[in-house]
C-alpha cells in the first residue's frame, strides 16, 4: 500500500517534468507577450564564443523561461500564490477601490528641481524664448484613492515643488479629474473623460475654447498594462475614443511615419499596447493640423503617452499642434525640425509624475 | 546552471534520469560523470579544466601518500613533506583565483604600491571542490581511507553535480563505498524526490521571496531590523534549501550525503549554532585545521589563538573581503566569551540565551551581507538611529510580508516538521504525490514569473 504512494510520487513528479519538457520542445516559440507588453526571448546564438563566454548559457535560461509552455497560466499561479500569502501587492501592482495601480516611491526634491530646470530650458529652446510656456502635471490615478496602506509619493508636494522650481505658467488639473477618469487596469486616463482637461489647458494658455460635439466610439475590449503586470487581474474594459465633426480632415504627420491620423484604430489588432490607437502610440515628433480649429494658433506640446489621447481633443482647438516626446527624440533634433516650421504661439509641458521625478529618460542637454 | 532553474528542472534532470535508470549498473557512474561535467561546463566551460586539474593533483598526491604510508619508518618525514607540497599545490588555484586580488589590493593600500590586479574571475564552486580534494588527500595521508585507484571514480567524487558548486562538502570516506557499488530502490528515489521538493520550495518560495523583501526596505530602525531578520532567514532558507536539493538528488542516485543544517535558529549558544549551521564546513575546519592545531587540548592563550585562526579562516573562506574576516572573528570572540563565562551563562534561562544567540547571529549576517566596512557602519547606524523609528516603505512591507515572515520563522524551527509528523506516516505518504507536484508547479511558476533567483552561496 505504502509503495503505491511512493511510486505515485515519483511518477507524478517525473511526469510533470517530462510533459513540460516535451511541450517546450514541440510547441512553436511565441514572439511577444501581450500581458507583459514585451518581446519574448528567442533561441540564443549558438557559437563557440557564446558558449565559452557563458553568454549562451545565460541567454538560454532566459529563453527557456520566456517560452515555457503555459507561461501565462504559470504567471497567474505565481501571482495568485502571492495574494494567498496575504501580500498587499503583486509584482508591485495593487488594487484599491476596484482600480489597479503601481507602488510608488517618494520623490527626491533635488532631482525634481533639476528636471524642471531642464524642461524650462527645453521650452525656451523650442520657442526661441519668444512664446509663453506652461506646465501641467498629470495627477496619477492613486491621487484619488483616498487613504490606504500602499506607499505613494505626495502628489501635492510634488506639484508645489514643480511650481516653485519653474517660471512656467502653472495649469492645475486635479479638480477636473476623478478616479473614474482613468482605466481600472491601466495607468492612462480615458479619453472620453478628459474633455475638462482639454478645456482647462486651452483656457489656461489664454486661448478660446469651444468644444465640438463629441461622440464616443467603442473600439473593443482591452486589459491594461497593470493587469498584465499583476498577472492575476482578468477583467477587461472597453477602449473608446471621441470622434467629432471634422476630425477626419485633420492632417497628422509623424517623423517615424507610423501615425497619419488621429486614431490609428488598426493598432488595436496589431499593437501590443492597445492604447496605441491614439496617435499611433510612441511617436517622437508629430504635427497635427486642423484648418477649421477654434484658434488660429500653433502650440508645441512636450508630452508623454498621456498626451497621445489629449492631442486629438486639442486638435479641435488649435490650427497646428507639434507634439514632441523628449524621451524618444533629443531636444537638439526636435528644435531642428521645429526650426523648419513656424514659431509656436505657446509651449505646453504636460507630463505624468514619473517623468518629472526621474527625468533620466528626457533627452535634454543644456548647452548654456 | 542552478537546481532552481528551468534548464536544470525541465531539461537536464529529466534527460539524466532517463539515461541513468535505463543504463546498466556498470555504466551509471560514467553517466553521472558525463552529466556532472556538462552541469559544470554549462556555466563555466573554461574552468572545467581547473577542476579536472585539481582532481588529478588530488589523485596523484593521494597515491604518493598511500605509498609513503605503507613504507612507514623514515618515510614519515617524506610523507609530511609530500603532504605539505600537495596541499600547497591544491590550494594554489584557490589562492590565485579567489584571494590574489584581495592581497594585492591591501598591499597597494598599505605600501602605496601600484601592483595591477589579476582580474581573475572566481570559478564557481572552487571553494567547495578544493576543500573536498584537500580533505580526501589528508584522509589518505592519515591512513583513514585507501586512495582511490580509479581516476574517473575520484573525478566523479569531486565533480558529482548535486554537491559540486555549493556543497555540502562531502567527505570521500562517506561515499567511497557508494561510488564503487550502490543500490537503488523506490524508497531511495522517493526519499530523494521529497527532499528535493522541500529544498526547491525553501529556495524559491521562501528564500527568493525574502530576498525581494530585503532589497525593498526603507531606511529606518524598523527597516534596518527587518532587513537583519529577513536577511538571516533568507540566507538560511537559500542555503539549507540548496543543501536539501543536493541531498535529495544524491539520494535519487544512491548516495547518502550527511546533513548540512539542523535547525540552527533554535540554538542557545554560538557554539551550538555552529554545530547546526553549514555542518559540513564546520566539521571540515574542525578536523583539518582546529584539531591539527591542538584544538582545546592546549594552554588557554594557545586555544584562543587556535579559535581566532580557525574562525578567521572560516570567514575568509566565505569571501575575499574584510567584512568576511570580521564576520569570522566576530563569532570567534563570542565563542571565547562563551567558553570563559560558561558557568555564568548556563545560569541564564534558555529563552534568554536563545534570544541573545539570535541577536548575535542576526548582527553577524548584517556583517556578512555588507560589501564594505563603510556599508556595514551605515547599516548598523540605521538600526540604531532612534530619530527615525519607521518609514512608510518599511511599514508597508512589514504588513505585506507579515504572513510570509511568520511562516518563515516557524519553518526555521522543528515545529512545522513535528506537526507534519503527527499526521502519521500513512497520511504523509498519501499526501506526498500532491505535495511534491504542487511544490514543483508553484516553484516553476515563481521561476517563470520573475527573474529574481539568486543563489547566495554561489559566490564561494
Amino acid at each position: 500500500m505504502k509503495n503505491i504512494y511512493r511510486i505515485l510520487t515519483i511518477a507524478v513528479f517525473s511526469a510533470v517534468l517530462a510533459v513540460f519538457m516535451l511541450a517546450h520542445i514541440i510547441l512553436p516559440d511565441k514572439k511577444i507577450s501581450e500581458s507583459e507588453r514585451r518581446s519574448l526571448a528567442a533561441f540564443p546564438e549558438f557559437s563557440a564564443k557564446s558558449v565559452l563566454s557563458g553568454k549562451f548559457s545565460e541567454n538560454l535560461e532566459k529563453y527557456l523561461a520566456d517560452q515555457f509552455p503555459g507561461r501565462e497560466g504559470f504567471r497567474f499561479i505565481a501571482s495568485a500564490s502571492e495574494l494567498i500569502r496575504g501580500r498587499a501587492d503583486v509584482n508591485g501592482i495593487y488594487s484599491s477601490n476596484g482600480f489597479l495601480s503601481k507602488l510608488d516611491a517618494e520623490f527626491g526634491a533635488d532631482s525634481v528641481r533639476a528636471n524642471m530646470r531642464k524642461l524650462g530650458y527645453a521650452v525656451s529652446a523650442l520657442s526661441d524664448g519668444e512664446s509663453s510656456g506652461y506646465f501641467a502635471l498629470i495627477p496619477p490615478k492613486e491621487y484619488y484613492f483616498g487613504e490606504n496602506m500602499h506607499p505613494r509619493s505626495d502628489f501635492d508636494a510634488l506639484g508645489e515643488t514643480c511650481r516653485n522650481a519653474s517660471a512656467l505658467g502653472s495649469i492645475e488639473l486635479t479638480d477636473v479629474l476623478e478616479l473614474e477618469s482613468y482605466y481600472a487596469s491601466d495607468s492612462h486616463w480615458r479619453q472620453e473623460k478628459i474633455v475638462p482637461v482639454c478645456e482647462r489647458v486651452v483656457r489656461g494658455m489664454g486661448f478660446d475654447y469651444t468644444p465640438p460635439s463629441f461622440g464616443t466610439v467603442n473600439v473593443g475590449l482591452f486589459r491594461g498594462v497593470y493587469a498584465g503586470q499583476s498577472g492575476v487581474w482578468l477583467a477587461e474594459e472597453e477602449l473608446s475614443y471621441l470622434d467629432w465633426d471634422g476630425s477626419d480632415s485633420v492632417e497628422v504627420t509623424s517623423l517615424e511615419g507610423n501615425a497619419d491620423r488621429l486614431y490609428t484604430v488598426d493598432k488595436y489588432e496589431t499593437s501590443i499596447d492597445k492604447y496605441d490607437i491614439f496617435l499611433g502610440g510612441a511617436v517622437s515628433f508629430l504635427t497635427v493640423e486642423n484648418q477649421n480649429a477654434v484658434n488660429d494658433a500653433h502650440i508645441v506640446l512636450i508630452r508623454d503617452s498621456f498626451g497621445s489621447s489629449l492631442t486629438p481633443l486639442l486638435a479641435s482647438q488649435f490650427r497646428k499642434i507639434t507634439a514632441v516626446d523628449l524621451r524618444y527624440i533629443s531636444l537638439e533634433y526636435a528644435k531642428k525640425y521645429l526650426a523648419e516650421d513656424e514659431a509656436p504661439d505657446a509651449v505646453l509641458v504636460i507630463l505624468s509624475p514619473g517623468i518629472v521625478k526621474t527625468g533620466g529618460s528626457l533627452k535634454i542637454k543644456e548647452t548654456e | 546552471m542552478v537546481f532552481s532553474g528551468i534548464p536544470f528542472l525541465y531539461f537536464f534532470l529529466p534527460v539524466l534520469l532517463v539515461f541513468y535508470f535505463l543504463l546498466p549498473d556498470r555504466a551509471k557512474n560514467g553517466c553521472l560523470l558525463v552529466f556532472s561535467l556538462i552541469f559544470y561546463a554549462s556555466g563555466e566551460p573554461g574552468n572545467i579544466f581547473l577542476m579536472l586539474f585539481t582532481t588529478l593533483l588530488a589523485y596523484i598526491a593521494a597515491k604518493i601518500g598511500e605509498a609513503l604510508l605503507a613504507r612507514g619508518g623514515p618515510a614519515h618525514t617524506c610523507r609530511r613533506i609530500s603532504l605539505a607540497v600537495s596541499l600547497i599545490l591544491l590550494f594554489t588555484p584557490l589562492l590565485l583565483f579567489k584571494y590574489a586580488d584581495f592581497f594585492l589590493r591591501n598591499i597597494n593600500l598599505m605600501f602605496g604600491a601600484d601592483i595591477p590586479m589579476t582580474g581573475a574571475s572566481l570559478p564557481i564552486g572552487i571553494s567547495f571542490y578544493t576543500f573536498q580534494a584537500v580533505g580526501y588527500v589528508i584522509d589518505v595521508y592519515r591512513g583513514d581511507v585507501r586512495a582511490e585507484r580509479n581516476y574517473f571514480r575520484l573525478t566523479l567524487y569531486i565533480s558529482l553535480f548535486p554537491q559540486l558548486i555549493a556543497g555540502p562538502i562531502v567527505r570521500y570516506t562517506d561515499i567511497a563505498e557508494a561510488l564503487k557499488s550502490r543500490g537503488h530502490s523506490v524508497d531511495g528515489v522517493y526519499g530523494g524526490v521529497v527532499r528535493f521538493s522541500v529544498g526547491l520550495g525553501k529556495k524559491v518560495l521562501v528564500a527568493n521571496v525574502l530576498g525581494k523583501l530585503a532589497s525593498s526596505l526603507g531606511s529606518s530602525v524598523l527597516g534596518g531590523w527587518l532587513y537583519a531578520l529577513t536577511s538571516s532567514l533568507q540566507i538560511y532558507y537559500d542555503f539549507s534549501g540548496y543543501s536539501d536539493m543536493a541531498i535529495g538528488l544524491g539520494r535519487v542516485f544512491g548516495f547518502d550525503f550527511l546533513e548540512n543544517f539542523n535547525y540552527p535558529y533554535i540554538s542557545g549558544s554560538v557554539a551550538e549554532f555552529w554545530r547546526r549551521w553549514h555542518i559540513s564546513l564546520g566539521s571540515w575546519f574542525r578536523d583539518y585545521l582546529y584539531i591539527p592545531l591542538g584544538g582545546n587540548r592546549v594552554s588557554f592563550p594557545r586555544w584562543v589563538l587556535n579559535v581566532l585562526v580557525v574562525w578567521g579562516a572560516t570567514g575568509f573562506w566565505h569571501g575575499a573581503e574584510w567584512n568576511f574576516i570580521i564576520w569570522g572573528l566576530y563569532f570567534a570572540l563570542f565563542l571565547i566569551i562563551e567558553k570563559v563565562f560558561s558557568k555564568g551563562i548556563a545560569r541564564f534561562p534558555r529563552f534568554l540565551r536563545h534570544t541573545l544567540t539570535l541577536l548575535i547571529v542576526m548582527f553577524g549576517f548584517v556583517i556578512f551581507d555588507s560589501s564594505s566596512v563603510s556599508e556595514l557602519v551605515s547599516r548598523l547606524g540605521v538600526m540604531f538611529d532612534f530619530g527615525k523609528l519607521s518609514d512608510p516603505l518599511s511599514l508597508y512591507y512589514a504588513k505585506s510580508y507579515a504572513l510570509t515572515l511568520i511562516a518563515a520563522v516557524i519553518g526555521s524551527t522543528p515545529l512545522f516538521v513535528s506537526g507534519v509528523r503527527r499526521l502519521g506516516d500513512d497520511a504523509r505518504e498519501i499526501a506526498s504525490p500532491l505535495f511534491c507536484s504542487l511544490i514543483l508547479v508553484v516553484s516553476s511558476a515563481y521561476i517563470i514569473n520573475g527573474s529574481f533567483n539568486p543563489f547566495l552561496y554561489f559566490r564561494f
